[in-house]
């Protein structure tokens, strides 16, 4: 896409000045040399190429010069659909004529380059910052323009599965660095015209890729506009992860939830994009934002809908349970053992005075050590190459645990709180969901420790509070919860059953609203089919 | 400007969160650092032994309160409250330890003027903060007892931790004495005596009473209610028969099958009680009828002005025991048998309703007052407050249904 809006080229003449190209208002000489010497002042750099040859075209030769970076272009092409033909096939089997300037130019365009993506400039910055992203430049002599031929080709890792999202059923691919690579694995799901990718460059030095995804006809123009609108106001030297852009375009950066859905899996980003969301693909990340996201898209996986409902349903009330065991349950134990014993069932309260006889902390110290503990044991585990990392929590989790109970510095039951804590947490299926859960449960045991049950409540007040006022993209966050959209429920809690999705959900105020055909028909056949006793 | 006040700002902040650690010493107390009771004793004794505490030197200004004191002493009695402390160490004590020696429970007793002044004194005896929220049951002695059950119930429930489920208790005597036998294979009396009261409804000659169901009693100026009695023998502690409470007070005892014949009315009763007939077969002989299910339902009438009541019992039960191998698949063996079991029925209830009528007694136990309120209200409204005495005169017929399903089979 080129850049639609006045400051972007503004922005470009300051690169210019920056390059320090010569004064011809950015636009190529006609002589080769000057060309090369121009670009030679801004590209001299070890990994760009400058190969000049004599390109000769019957008895007429003229100088030429192919400019590419070292790594990023597939030299293979260059060589056997360039080179070889203008040096050497071009003189043994010449056209008719002599050629000149333009007519030559024209005759190696359309005759001798058997390139299929050729595209030509003869803007001096574009040319520069086209060889940057891979093409290669072929310029000759007495010609103002330049051909760039998309030879682009460079190592990067093939499709595989996502390590950080893993799921049983369900396509195994994930999204790679590659951007094209990444639009591809959309293009294969959704083979509809209307599914639209518009790219940009952001990033004043990483000039990184970005590009926006969506179906027209479903998502809604004012979400679409608000979403360009917001990248293009950005103004940032680098773009190096999605991160950057999810954190720069984001509703409220004070909060600690994200805002915006990031994913490794091109089914969910499909499934956003026929649900009227918003996909943000960036060049060299895997991880693609989806726009809006409410909290319930952060607790459901694209699973959900591949298995059959009701499992899907109650796998999902099981991650919910793990929300409120992450926040609440170290509060909890620490309100009830220093505060509210009564708060105990009768045998589970002498079980839990029995096993904290003899710990030398209050339950607050205790809870905050372990739960320090399994954290610093958590990102150890991240950090450390894979089987050390399982090593490492088995010796922590397990050997410390067991020493600390043994030595009387915790007590178990704390040991059982903590685990299972920590588990819950990784039930939530958003990486950016359960660590923003984990960090607030230690402000949870705070509030425990100075103001008993009635703190933690508090303290769960104003957390819902501030979830209730977040808004993602002008979308509620707690929608369709709060403020209720009963229509919505159907893929909240639960995920209902098929015939319930016969609408796309509202939050995202689609311009089309059905997924399966017109309601009458539907239930037609619903009820034809409850007759014969089989759907 | 707006930097300085930011900064100002963030540094108030910062102060505010500081000053929550600044409080120290939290109204906090641990687990461990409280003393679990798993059982209340409360008595009332002849103030001799109480008076120790008035005996301090007290400022003359206070003269008159004293004497107050004295005389509420003289008329009721000084309150004895003995508290069954756990000891957790003990009863999570693993295998091979050497705790496991020590004893599961230990009692602390004081006397002082009322309950709440009592456990304060207590305090001097036990280093743990006093924690009532495990508290299993309620033993009231026969002496306490007398005092009512307003005076009892008014700092039970007024305190937070003091259960609806604990189950009260009375003790034919002390209940110091009770808390202090040795309750059997598990150390604990408090917990001994819950899991007996609730055992209770299978066998039916004791019911089954907790704070709840007496409040709700007390609240709903009920006319009568029956309250499991402890007794001891000796070494052993038993539940059986009841407490009589005419109104808010203790009236007298009855037995263990005039219980019975009250939970029969209840419906109190669940799969298990036996009842012994003669076997119809053969003379010198008994069988053994043992009840699966029992429907009660009361049915008040009003004939002329005299309220009349009848009770109907549908019992279904197995014959679980004959002493010789006689077939009972005969239809009419079968009818025999129910007849005899109907009888036995029959013969318990209406002892347990003349003791209820008796002159020594006149409580309606039976609850016949609250279905009698719910089918004639404005005649309730009436006969409310003398009830008790209308219910002596109160005509009572029974009509007992018995089915024998199962006779069983010897393999």
């Amino acid at each position: 896409m080129k850049p639609t809006r006045g400051e972007k080229g503004s922005r470009s003449q300051q690169q210019a000045e920056h390059t320090g190209a010569p004064g011809r208002q950015g636009r190529l000489a006609s002589s080769l040399a000057r060309n090369l010497d121009d670009l030679r002042a801004i590209l001299d750099s070890y990994d760009i190429v400058f190969r000049e040859f004599s390109a000769g075209i019957g008895s007429s030769e003229v100088r030429a010069a192919v400019i590419y970076v070292e790594g990023l272009t597939e030299t293979t092409t260059l060589n056997e659909q360039v080179l070889k033909p203008l040096m050497v096939d071009a003189r043994r089997t010449p056209p008719e004529g002599g050629m000149t300037g333009n007519r030559l130019y024209e005759f190696i365009k359309g005759h001798v380059v058997s390139v299929s993506d050729v595209h030509e400039t003869d803007n001096f910055d574009e040319l520069v910052l086209r060889i940057l992203s891979g093409e290669s430049a072929f310029l000759i002599h007495g010609q103002r323009m330049a051909m760039l031929l998309s030879a682009k080709a460079w190592e990067m890792r093939g499709v595989e599965e996502p390590e950080t999202e893993s799921i049983v059923r369900g396509p195994r691919d994930g999204f790679t660095e590659t951007l094209r690579v990444n639009t591809a694995l959309l293009r294969r799901r959704l083979r509809d015209p209307n599914l639209k990718i518009r790219s940009t460059q952001i990033g004043r030095r990483t000039k990184t890729d970005v590009a926006v995804a969506y179906i027209q006809g479903i998502v809604n123009p004012t979400l679409l506009d608000e979403v360009k609108s917001r990248l293009d106001t950005l103004d940032v030297d680098s773009i190096l992860e999605s991160g950057y852009i999810e954190q720069l375009i984001e509703d409220d950066w004070a909060s600690p939830f994200p805002q915006i859905n990031s994913t490794e899996r091109p089914d969910e980003v499909t499934a956003g994009l026929l649900s009227g969301q918003v996909a943000i693909l960036t060049d060299t990340s895997p991880f693609v934002l989806l726009a809006p996201s409410t909290f319930v898209s952060f607790m459901s996986s694209p699973e959900d809908f591949y298995e059959r409902w009701h499992i899907a349903s109650f796998i999902r009330l099981l991650r919910y349970a793990g929300v409120l065991i992450t926040l609440f349950a170290p509060a909890l134990y620490i309100a009830f053992t220093s505060y509210n014993p009564e708060m105990f069932p009768g045998p589970l309260l002498r079980s839990a005075a029995g096993a904290r006889e003899g710990v030398p902390f209050p339950a607050f110290v205790e809870a905050l050590i372990m739960e320090t503990a399994i954290e610093v044991l958590r990102e150890a585990g991240v950090r450390l190459p894979g089987p050390i990392g399982q090593t490492i929590g088995i010796v922590g989790g397990l050997v410390v645990g067991q020493a600390a109970v043994e030595a009387g510095i915790v007590s178990p039951l704390m040991v059982i709180v903590v685990a299972f804590t920590a588990i819950s947490s990784f039930a939530i299926p958003s990486y950016s969901l359960a660590i923003a859960l984990r960090m607030i449960r230690f402000l949870m045991m705070l509030a425990a420790a100075l103001f008993e049950l009635y703190g933690v409540i508090m303290a769960g007040l104003i957390l819902l509070t501030h979830l209730a006022s977040l808004k993602s993209f002008g979308v509620n966050y707690l929608a369709p919860l709060a403020p209720v959209r009963l229509v919505d429920w159907k893929d909240a809690y639960i995920r209902g059953p098929w015939p319930l999705f016969k609408r796309r959900p509202t939050y995202t105020h689609p311009v089309d609203v059905d997924r399966m055909d017109d309601e009458r028909r539907d239930n037609q056949l619903v009820r034809r089919a409850q007759r014969r006793g089989r759907w | 400007m707006v930097k300085h006040r930011r900064a100002r700002r963030f540094r108030f902040a910062v102060a505010l969160v500081l000053t929550l650690a600044s409080t120290g010493c939290w109204d906090r107390t641990e687990l461990e650092e409280r003393a679990y009771i798993a059982a209340i004793g409360i008595d009332r004794v002849q103030p001799s032994t109480a008076t120790a505490n008035a005996k301090d030197p007290q400022p003359a200004a206070a003269k008159s309160q004293l004497e107050l004191i004295q005389q509420y002493y003289s008329e009721h009695g000084a309150v004895r409250l003995a508290l069954e402390r756990m000891n957790l160490r003990v009863l999570q004590a693993r295998e091979g330890s050497t705790e496991l020696n020590l004893r599961q429970s230990q009692v602390y007793a004081s006397t002082g003027p009322s309950i709440a002044a009592t456990e304060d004194q207590l305090h001097t005896l036990i280093s743990e903060q006093i924690f009532l929220g495990t508290v299993r049951v309620l033993i009231l002695g026969e002496a306490a007892a007398r005092e009512g059950l307003p005076w009892l119930l008014d700092y039970l429930q007024r305190s937070r931790l003091v259960r609806r489920q604990v189950r009260l208790l009375i003790a034919e005597g002390d209940a110091l004495a009770v808390l202090g036998t040795a309750p059997g294979p598990y150390g604990i009396v408090g917990t001994h005596l819950h899991d007996l009261v609730e055992q209770s409804i299978h066998h039916g000659r004791a019911p089954d009473r907790d704070l709840g169901d007496i409040s709700i009693y007390v609240h709903s100026k009920g006319p009568g209610i029956i309250v499991p009695r402890i007794t001891l023998g000796e070494d052993i502690m038993k539940l059986a028969g009841s407490a009589v409470f005419k109104e808010e007070m203790f009236v007298g005892w009855l037995g263990e099958l005039e219980t019975r014949g009250v939970l029969w009315v209840l419906g109190e009763i669940n799969s298990g009680p036996t009842v012994v007939v003669p076997s119809p077969t053969r003379p010198n002989d008994i069988v053994t009828f043992r009840l699966a299910t029992l429907q009660s339902t009361v049915k008040p009438e009003l004939r002329g002005d005299k309220p009349t009541f009848t009770v109907e019992l549908r019992i279904e039960g197995d014959v679980i025991e004959t002493s010789v191998l006689a077939s009972l698949t005969e239809l009419e063996l079968i009818k025999e048998i129910e007849n005899r079991v109907t009888q036995a029925v029959e013969g318990e209830i209406f002892a347990a309703l003349a003791r209820a009528q008796s002159a020594e007694l006149q409580v309606d136990v039976f609850q016949f007052g609250h279905a009698f309120s719910k089918k004639f209200p404005k005649e309730w409204e009436r006969l409310q407050t003398e009830w008790n005495a209308h219910f002596a005169d109160a005509t009572v017929e029974v009509d007992v249904t018995v089915k024998v399903r199962r006779t069983g089979r010897r393999s």
